[in-house]
């Protein structure tokens, strides 16, 4: 046992220690060397908190067990917890696990909104995985393909119905893109999130609907509902007889998927922006991980964060263009 | 026989000696924090959901669900006992389980909320196992216009039931219904009544609400009176309902299983609609309404089989489509989430052993439930005599930590403060607040099918009326406005004559 005044002898010392040594290198040599939060702006049991769940596990076993914890911080559509982490120190112990939803969409939805800025706020790290929308019609539908389906749109402007999970959500801003695309007038109608959109949609009560590949899965497969096309630029291995909407003509290069990225704050030591891109690396290498998450359709990607930073610029390009043609800003 | 099949694995699982331990583990720590007075089951899951995190995925859903049920009938005795709820549905046992505890007849009324529960669960169950998948399908069948009439008719309801005047009812179910159209409107996307409060974004949590109403005021109404309420403690002797209890009770009970059971499998609506329209039924049939308010034992028997059946056939939306149809099985979901399950109608077949084990251990819980609770009503009891001044900042604790759990929000537990006020005032006005509850609930739901039905029809009113589904719906609400206002003349009229 140390003596009290050995204790005190002690602490002195390592006050002197955090004092002498300047706290940017001590931080990049030594991290972690305290808690690291991964904080994900979206309820826990969601696919962010599955995916931060796992990362946390990987990080704490590569830095010898050094905590890595996931705090959720829902609301506001995850500009919340996403503005949290943007106010953070830039000390690589507050990771920002988000989908493009915070990064590219809501800024431009939102408007003055929400407080932080995606690009000057934030350095992209890495993007873990990228899922495609599917889009869903119920089996009585009469359309049998994409373009069918697009036809009958097209025949009758303003009487076919699709869903979504809520206003300004991935799946809303897919039927903006696919309506500006495509020229078609389909009425919006919101649900209040997936599976309550899903169940308006087993019961005939909607004629379509985007539903993230991680959701639609078990209803394709069983038969309930039929897959006409997924959102991403290329078909889904899980799903290889569904096209993409980019292969039907006149919708080349049409892509709208939903992402799940690691980002930190701006002004973070670039040698711990690498030591945290190596965890994502190993994570998205592990065959462990790839054999739970790739047979549900999503794709891994693990990306440098250059690669992440380039791919972050260009999607808030393509989301302005899809928000300010749909108008979808000016209602809310 | 399938299902014979499916039972058999299903009791294989549940009667496993860990799994056996995690349901018994879950009845036990239920009740033991549902007893607590504004705590309900919606709190006690989530201050307990880490606690299975650890867990095997069967093992979890086990012991969640046996937290779920024990819970909801630790709230029960808490209504009978000391006439707090512990969450909406258990609002209506206060009503005359607490006037027979008044009455030295809490033994029978706790004993008749057991049987009722262990009833309605038992068949419940039953039902999940047996008509699941077809269930689910007849809830599909309501769209936005069916949801709407729905709804509307069990607001209709809830105010009917009030005591006292009609329009306080009212008042406070439209009160109700303004605050819960904080946040974010789903049809277009805009905030209302958020007055730029980020934590207010997603609207007021039930949970905060209901703690704050419930539990906060009801302690602050306390300190005033100078500790007058009685825990009705000392006069728990005799268990036993007697014959005639028992025979006023069992037709109650089977009445209020088949609505509980059909209520509860739609979402969004369930136990607190049961359990209302179970006492409103059985007010109805019998002989002397005037009874109902001083302790009838029907009162007790029906709503409380009604909610308790409405807890088990909840399971059915969320187990075979995946869609929570309260915010406990949301709760229940993202616990499935957490052990790496999607919910959705693969589960069944995908993971049997969990559906099935879930369905059977729920039979054995509800079993243990009886046997747990008639001999523990004891110790429940001594836990209720521990004196206000420890129980009521464990409770203020517990309820914090609770609130603070559901969405990890500060501001949350300055809301329920702010809702204990207001609960304080509405008491101090003699204004009852389970319809404002009830209007808080469904108001925003209302409003969200009303205006999808019109995005749907495209502005034509007709589709409330064309669908026979919903004019059915609205044909009873309307009735029942009539049967309202019958009795409303005939009282003024009884009153007119008595002055003259």
């Amino acid at each position: 046992m140390f003596s009290y005044r050995q204790k005190i002898a002690g602490l002195a010392l390592s006050l002197l220690a955090l004092q002498s040594v300047p706290a940017f290198a001590q931080s990049a040599e030594d991290y972690p060397n305290q808690t690291v939060r991964i904080i994900t702006p979206f309820e826990a049991g969601g696919g962010t908190d599955i995916v931060s769940r796992e990362l946390a596990n990987k990080l704490q076993g590569l830095w010898n067990n050094n905590a890595v914890i996931v705090e959720n911080k829902p609301g506001a559509n995850g500009n919340l917890g996403t503005d949290i982490v943007a106010k953070s120190k830039p000390d690589g112990y507050s990771l920002l696990l988000t989908t493009n939803a915070t990064i590219a969409i809501n800024p431009q939805l939102f408007g003055d909104r929400v407080k932080y800025d995606p690009i000057k706020d934030f350095t992209p790290v890495s993007m873990l995985s990228s899922l495609p929308f599917v889009f869903l019609v119920p089996p009585a539908s009469p359309a049998k393909t994409m373009e069918e389906f697009l036809e009958l749109a097209k025949k009758s402007p303003g009487t076919l119905s699709c869903g979504s999970s809520g206003v300004g959500g991935g799946a809303h801003l897919a039927l903006e893109m696919l309506k500006s695309r495509a020229g078609v007038d389909i009425t919006h109608i919101p649900y209040k999130g997936t599976g309550s959109s899903i169940t308006a949609l087993l019961g005939d009560h909607i004629d379509c609907l985007f539903v993230s590949i991680l959701s639609a899965s078990p209803y394709i497969k069983q038969g309930q509902l039929r897959a006409l096309a997924v959102s991403s630029l290329d078909r889904n291995s899980s799903l290889p007889d569904v096209p993409a909407v980019a292969e039907l003509p006149g919708l080349d290069g049409f892509e709208s998927d939903l992402w799940y990225g690691l980002l930190v704050p701006t002004g973070t030591d670039p040698k711990i922006v690498q030591k945290v891109y190596e965890g994502v690396k190993a994570l998205i290498d592990d065959p462990g991980f790839r054999g739970r998450f790739e047979p549900t359709g999503a794709v891994l990607v693990g990306n440098k964060p250059e690669e992440f930073a380039k791919q972050v610029a260009s999607d808030i390009k393509k989301w302005a263009t899809v928000v300010k043609e749909s108008g979808v800003a000016e209602q809310l | 026989m399938e299902l014979i099949q499916h039972l058999s694995l299903g009791f294989g699982v549940a009667l496993s000696p860990m799994n056996l331990a995690y349901c018994f583990a879950g009845v036990l720590l239920g009740t033991f924090i549902g007893v607590l007075p504004g705590v309900g089951p919606l709190v006690t899951i989530a201050v307990l959901l880490p606690l299975t995190f650890g867990l095997p995925p069967e093992g979890a859903m086990i012991m969640l669900a046996g937290i779920y049920y024990g819970a909801a009938y630790g709230g029960s005795t808490t209504a009978i006992l000391v006439n707090l709820p512990g969450e909406s549905s258990s609002a209506v046992t206060c009503i005359d389980g607490y006037q027979m505890a008044r009455q030295g007849r809490a033994g029978p009324a706790l004993a008749i909320a057991a049987i009722g529960s262990v009833i309605a669960g038992c068949i419940g169950t039953l039902l999940i196992a047996f008509v699941g998948p077809p269930l689910g399908a007849v809830a599909l069948k309501f769209g936005a216009a069916e949801y709407f009439s729905l709804m509307f008719m069990a607001l209709i309801c809830s105010s009917a039931l009030v005591r006292g005047s009609l329009v306080k009812g009212m008042g406070m179910a439209f009160c109700g219904a303004i605050f819960g159209l904080a946040g974010t409107d789903v049809n277009s996307g805009i905030d209302r009544f958020t007055f730029g409060m980020d934590g207010l974004a997603e609207g007021f949590d039930f949970v905060v609400v209901a703690a704050g109403l419930f539990a906060f005021s009801e302690i602050v109404v306390n300190l005033g009176v100078s500790l007058k309420r009685e825990v009705l403690t000392g006069r728990v002797t005799n268990l036993m309902p007697t014959r005639e209890d028992l025979k006023a009770s069992w037709k109650p009970i089977l009445r209020g299983t088949g609505i509980g059971s059909i209520l509860g499998v739609l979402p969004g609506t369930g136990q607190t609609i049961a359990s209302f329209a179970s006492y409103a039924l059985e007010r109805k049939l019998a002989k002397d309404p005037s009874r109902f308010g001083k302790g009838a034992i029907e009162g007790v028997a029906g709503p409380e089989s009604a909610n308790n059946a409405a807890a088990q056939t909840h399971f059915i939306p969320t187990l075979t489509l995946g869609i929570p149809s309260s915010a406990t099985m949301a709760l229940l979901l993202g616990a499935l989430m957490i052990h790496g399950i999607t919910p959705g109608p693969q589960v069944m077949t995908s993971h049997p052993e969990l559906f099935w084990g879930l369905v059977a251990s729920m039979w054995i819980g509800n079993v243990m439930l009886v046997i747990l609770n008639l001999p523990l009503v004891g110790l429940w009891v001594a836990f209720l005599k521990v004196p206000y001044r420890w129980l009521y900042p464990l409770i203020l604790v517990f309820s914090c930590i609770g609130i603070y759990t559901v969405n990890m929000s500060a501001s949350d537990i300055a809301f329920a403060a702010f809702f204990g006020l207001l609960g304080y005032v509405f008491l101090k006005l003699d204004c009852e607040p389970a319809p404002f509850i009830l209007g808080f609930l469904l108001g925003p739901m209302i409003e969200e099918n009303f205006r999808r039905a019109m995005l749907q029809s495209h502005g034509n009113l007709e589709v409330f009326v064309s669908s026979p589904l919903s004019a059915v719906f609205l044909a009873i609400a309307l009735g029942l406005v009539i049967l309202m206002v019958v009795p409303l003349v005939r009282k003024q009229k009884d009153q007119a004559i008595a002055e003259g």
